[in-house]
């Protein structure tokens, strides 16, 4: 599952369109719209730090997201210099001046920034100003920061990714809603591809996660079972089917001669540890 | 076509994080000039990247970021238990980089290190100087080269090489340089300085192909010993770790024949024997990062807080060894890990 988070509906719109989300009517705090399918949740945060915390934390603690799953935070931004579209490879908070780096494994077609996250607007008179605030070459924004920091207690670094387009040069005022949905349907087209392929890296860690733990749990449930394992025997029992399982050894062979010979299942603890024995002679050969 | 997983990761090195501090220090300028396409990022400590939280080894290593750093405090550290000082007394050892390129599933390094980013620490000379300081109150044994390889990274640091003239100079310091490298035109690099032995850990051709992903072979290790020992330098054999496979004993017998097909033993400093141990707080984590590795996920019995093979299993493995290398080498060459 990706985890989209925007600040303002005018940045999710492209997202609900180009990938016919469906909104979530049971979600009140923070808008949520979402496509089960295509492996999508979009939440609209709201502007500034506190708004976007409060959202990435709500999101988390509702569905709990694991090691398969992405958080990816798109939104616009100021930028004293050319404008663009931008992934974040360091993220400076202004207010506390710490620094967080998400990691960037994975291949992508974007120029890469610094971006500084501050309280209010970078909405000061004259490009010196603003400049001393926000050095050339870097973006300026309200929530990346704050999504990090929140979205660390449960995302890895290379989970979290930041993807910003330039809408401003620090008059953040004068930039309509109209304006940045325009300016997010210029970028349309390699936002969905993006977004598609942070999908497919998803949806390839959660295969290979789910195969073997599934399989081993269902030998292992019955082995423990018809071997009347106590809590200590049925821990190691998991342990050397899971090593003889990644090691080539044909476990369910193995068992399935003791299930032939009528050493499985026992009738007791007392003959369970004696069938323990001998499957782990028989595994280990 | 290539999978999306194979395809999808950045290439080596594709962004390097550089310490300001060191931003222009000679080193950094010059391994920074072999990175012509990465993506520069100044941070202010090396941890501020290498200790983040929640970081994945094996996803970071499909995608391996350079630090460069300064590495400041306690620059030499004494010999862990677990390590083999072969008789020296002042066993010591130091890190000017951690991590490794190699991906070998049993690594210890993969359960030390919360990053699997590579740091190169650039002030060397600080790393003399601490080392200096040492000898003058003792003799040292140092191994420079456990937490990472250096001969692999060599083309990039040159750190062998600047160890070795240092070693030269010092007739009280006696260096150990461990590595699985075979990179053959390093041979012609590596002075045979007094005092440097080239440790190389060698494995069943098996075991390599499973669990040492990105090593040269053992044909190529060999090769590799083979020409350092011609070009007169030290060269140990580690046959530590030795690891488990259900033919075990036939890999290893196959690896000893090959081994004393290119090597002379009457050339050899001497070899090391050990069988894969490792702490339980290390393995706990391996398990967490690599829940496919049949290596790590071994049941090991627990000793004191370290995991090894169950007792009767590993004194039948390095006896296995050591008998077979004792057809070839004096007993007082055969160093075991634990005697």
């Amino acid at each position: 599952m990706i985890y989209l988070f925007t600040a303002l509906y005018s940045e999710a719109s492209v997202f609900i369109k180009g990938f016919h989300l469906t909104k979530n009517q049971t979600r009140t705090k923070f808008q949520e719209f979402y496509n089960e399918e295509a492996g999508i949740r979009l939440t609209v945060t709201g502007v500034g730090e506190i708004a976007a915390a409060a959202a990435v934390s709500n999101v988390c603690t509702t569905y709990q997201p694991t090691e398969k799953d992405l958080l990816l935070n798109v939104g616009t931004c100021a930028r004293i210099d050319d404008g663009g579209i931008f992934l974040c490879n360091k993220i400076t908070e202004l207010a506390t001046g710490k620094t967080f780096y998400p990691d960037l494994l994975y291949r992508h077609d974007f120029e890469e920034a610094e971006i500084l996250t501050g309280m209010c607007p970078l909405d000061h008179d004259g490009d010196e100003k603003r400049s001393l605030i926000c050095p050339d070459g870097t973006l300026y924004d309200m929530e990346a920061a704050a999504v990090y920091q929140a979205g660390s207690y449960d995302f890895g670094p290379h989970q979290m990714i930041f993807l910003k387009l330039v809408s401003d040069r620090g008059n953040a005022k004068e930039t309509s809603r109209e304006q940045i949905e325009q300016l997010m349907e210029v970028y349309a087209d390699r936002l969905y591809s993006f977004v598609e392929q942070l999908s497919h890296i998803s949806s390839g860690q959660a295969k290979s996660a789910d195969g073997c733990s599934e399989q081993m749990n269902m030998r292992t449930d019955k082995l423990c079972a018809d071997l009347h394992c106590s809590k200590v025997m049925g821990d190691l029992l998991r342990q050397y089917i899971r090593y003889c399982a990644l090691s080539g050894v044909d476990v369910e062979a193995v068992v399935s001669d003791m299930y032939a010979d009528k050493k499985l299942p026992c009738k007791d603890k007392k003959e369970g540890k004696q069938r323990f024995e001998e499957l782990k002679r028989r595994l280990f050969q | 076509m290539k999978s999306l997983r194979e395809d999808c990761f950045n290439d080596f090195c594709s962004h390097i994080y550089v310490e300001a501090s060191v931003m222009d220090h000679p080193r950094t300028k010059r391994i920074l000039s072999r990175f012509p396409g990465a993506t520069i990022v100044t941070i202010d400590h090396y941890k501020d990247v290498f200790c983040r939280s929640r970081q994945s080894y094996p996803l970071q290593h499909s995608a391996q970021n350079l630090i460069l750093a300064q590495k400041k405090g306690r620059l030499l550290y004494e010999g862990a238990t677990v390590c083999q000082s072969f008789g020296n007394p002042n066993f010591y050892y130091t890190s000017c980089m951690m991590n490794c390129i190699y991906d070998c599933e049993y690594c210890y390094l993969k359960g030390m290190y919360p990053s699997a980013n590579l740091v190169i620490f650039v002030n060397l000379e600080d790393y003399f100087a601490e080392a200096e300081q040492m000898l003058a109150r003792h003799p040292l044994y140092l191994c420079v080269s456990y937490d990472s390889d250096l001969p692999a990274l060599e083309e990039l640091t040159g750190y062998v090489k600047e160890w070795c003239a240092f070693a030269e100079k010092h007739d009280d310091l006696k260096l150990e340089v461990r590595t699985k490298c075979a990179s053959m035109h390093l041979t012609e690099q590596f002075s045979a300085a007094s005092g440097v032995i080239f440790a190389l850990t060698l494995s069943p051709q098996a075991v390599i192909e499973k669990f040492e992903h990105h090593t040269p072979s053992l044909g190529q290790r060999l090769v590799f010993a083979q020409r350092l020992i011609r070009a007169g330098c030290a060269v140990r054999l580690c046959f530590d770790p030795m690891i488990f496979l259900p033919d075990w004993e036939t890999h290893y017998a196959q690896m000893l024949e090959q081994v004393f097909a290119v090597i002379d033993p009457a050339k050899l400093m001497d070899v090391s024997v050990g069988t894969f141990r490792i702490s339980q707080d290390f393995l706990k984590k391996m398990r967490r990062q690599e829940p496919d590795s049949a290596v790590v996920w071994f049941p090991f019995q627990n000793e004191n807080g370290y995991y090894h093979y169950p007792r009767e299993l590993m004194e039948r493995m390095e006896s296995f060894l050591i008998k077979g290398l004792e057809e070839k080498l004096p007993k007082e060459k055969i160093f075991q890990w634990n005697q």
